[in-house]
């Protein structure tokens, strides 16, 4: 499924003293299948944006459409079976006595027979990486990465086409991190789901995203591949982002070793273009 | 959604109603209610309804705003007057079966809508104009000599100044939580009331961990910090009474008089 925004601008509170335009003429395309990483500091427009897409939010102007349909038009609970979207801290909203049965609220809701739901639920919870022991357990007894896991699972469970994620690895230790990111950028290879991810960390988005959306003060500043990104660090700078650690380290080392490229976004990369700047073989 | 509430929100500025000390705003307010209940006359309620409009214009609130706040109390001001309506005795001007609307009961509806409507209005001035912690600073003031009577005064300001707070908190998080729900397929308008009403465990049941945390978190911190209650606690900022005090209390005072002197002269 594609999506397309065009035009779209979105204004808080509008009419009263605390008016504020969240977004402004925003234009993005993305393609099925696509992995695309949203990055901006706080209070740019990022969470505001992916509201869009499901209709949690109503475009102030502009428009939206998913393979070709206007959003607003549309079921609105048939949106929502095609885009999921996991919030920020997705682990608040548990409720249920039973992983399970947090996992197949959505599922149940929608009245699917239990013999699919309960497909759905191992598949989901396996997905994100546990094992189908937990189903039995209170959510609220897990760690702060199960419980993250276990939310992010009840999203997967209602089978989206597009997948959106807010900020999924903030506030998990460096273990839960590249686990949470793990499971993200195999979902996207194996099951061929369009994924957005919103970050404010350059080294996941590097890692992940095929293609990035600086956004800015509710506008769209920069938009392309991570390397065309990322080289313009100036202009990521002035934004109060920044590149990757790694690529300010290759343009020190390329004081002293004038041979090695600086385009460079993660550490694999750094690694081999040292070695081949030292004239050492892989 | 939660943020169409514009109720009691302060808004900035800096009138002469936003600079007058809370305790003046709070006492005016006690004086404006009681002069909204002796006010029995058409000619009153005009009087009110000008004075209010004034002021509100005179406090830089958009009026707009004001009218737009009132939209959540329309149902107790639209269901006061219907029960007046129904149920004062008099000259009867309209009967069906077991429906009777007297004349005297259509007026008195039409005044208690209008009563409710500029109590509400007056009352929401205070809110609009000062912020929260003038105003629980404000009530722990005037509330002050009770204490020798035993009233905890300090700590009910205090309680009162947390909970304020923490509204619109926990209104984003509500509507957060709402949203999260319905992005994994959560219903909350179909059914009957019954089924509405379950279909909101899924938004308390996170709603209530969090504000047990917060709770949690806060007084910890409190703690972090020495504060042990009302003993030896000094403020930064004093409330001091100031020239706006004193035109804002003489606006109301001559306005009272020449209304009671209207009313009942």
């Amino acid at each position: 499924m594609s999506i397309r925004i065009e035009n779209l601008s979105y204004v808080y509170m509008k009419g009263t003293p605390y008016e504020k335009i969240a977004l402004n003429n925003i234009n993005i395309n993305i393609n099925k299948g696509e992995f695309v990483g949203i990055i901006g500091h706080t209070g740019s427009g990022k969470t505001t944006l992916v509201q869009h897409l499901n209709g949690l939010l109503k475009p102030s102007a502009g428009k939206i459409s998913i393979d070709g349909r206007d959003v607003t038009g549309e079921n609105i609970k048939e949106l929502r079976k095609q885009v999921g979207i996991v919030f920020q801290y997705p682990e608040h909203q548990l409720f249920e006595e039973t992983v399970y049965k947090d996992v197949a609220y959505g599922l149940l809701k929608q009245g699917l027979p239990e013999e699919e739901a309960s497909r759905r639920v191992i598949a989901s919870v396996r997905a994100v990486g546990l094992n189908e022991e937990i189903l039995a357990k209170s959510p609220f007894e897990l760690s702060g990465g199960q419980k993250r896991r276990v939310a992010i699972a009840g999203v997967l469970a209602m089978e989206p086409e597009i997948i959106v994620l807010d900020e999924p690895a903030a506030g998990l230790d460096p273990k839960g991190r590249s686990d949470i990111l793990g499971f993200i950028s195999k979902l996207h290879k194996e099951s061929g789901l369009t994924i957005i991810l919103v970050s404010h960390n350059m080294e996941d988005i590097v890692k992940l995203a095929e293609r990035v959306v600086v956004m800015n003060k509710g506008s769209v500043a920069i938009e392309g591949k991570p390397k065309d990104v990322f080289c313009n660090t100036q202009l990521l700078e002035e934004i109060g982002l920044s590149a990757p650690q790694v690529t300010y380290f290759m343009h020190k080392l390329k004081d002293v070793l004038p041979s090695v490229n600086t385009n460079i976004l993660t550490v694999d990369e750094a690694k081999t273009e040292i070695l081949k700047a030292l004239g050492v073989c892989k | 959604m939660t943020k169409d509430i514009t109720i009691g929100q302060y808004i900035p500025g800096n009138s002469f109603v936003h600079r007058a000390d809370p305790r003046t705003k709070i006492l005016l307010v006690i004086l404006y209610m009681a002069v909204t209940f002796m006010a029995f006359s058409y000619t009153a309620f005009l009087m009110l309804a000008l004075f209010t409009i004034v002021a509100v214009i005179a406090s830089d609130i958009p009026l707009g705003y004001t009218i737009k706040g009132l939209k959540p109390v329309l149902f107790i001001v639209l269901f006061t007057a219907a029960v007046n309506l129904f149920t004062v005795s008099g000259t009867p001007v309209f009967e069906l079966w077991f429906l009777k609307i007297t004349r005297e009961g259509i007026e008195l509806s039409i005044k208690m809508a209008l009563r409710l409507t500029l109590l509400i209005m007056g009352a929401s001035l205070l809110t609009y104009t000062t912020t929260p912690i003038a105003l629980t600073d404000g009530i722990e003031k005037l509330l002050k000599p009770t204490e020798r009577l035993g009233v905890p005064v300090h700590e009910i300001a205090m309680m009162m100044a947390i909970a304020l707070r923490f509204i619109p908190t926990i209104l984003e998080e509500t509507e957060k939580i709402i949203k999260a729900q319905s992005s994994r397929g959560a219903d909350f308008d179909t059914g009957n009331i019954m089924q509405k009403a379950k279909s909101f465990i899924p938004v308390l049941v996170p709603l209530f961990i969090s504000a047990f945390r917060r709770a949690d978190d806060l007084a910890t911190a409190m703690e972090a910090r020495c504060y042990r209650g009302s003993k030896g606690r000094t403020r930064m900022k004093q409330l001091k009474f100031t020239a706006a005090d004193i035109v804002v209390s003489s606006v109301m005072l001559i306005f009272s008089a020449i209304l009671l002197i209207v009313e009942f002269m």
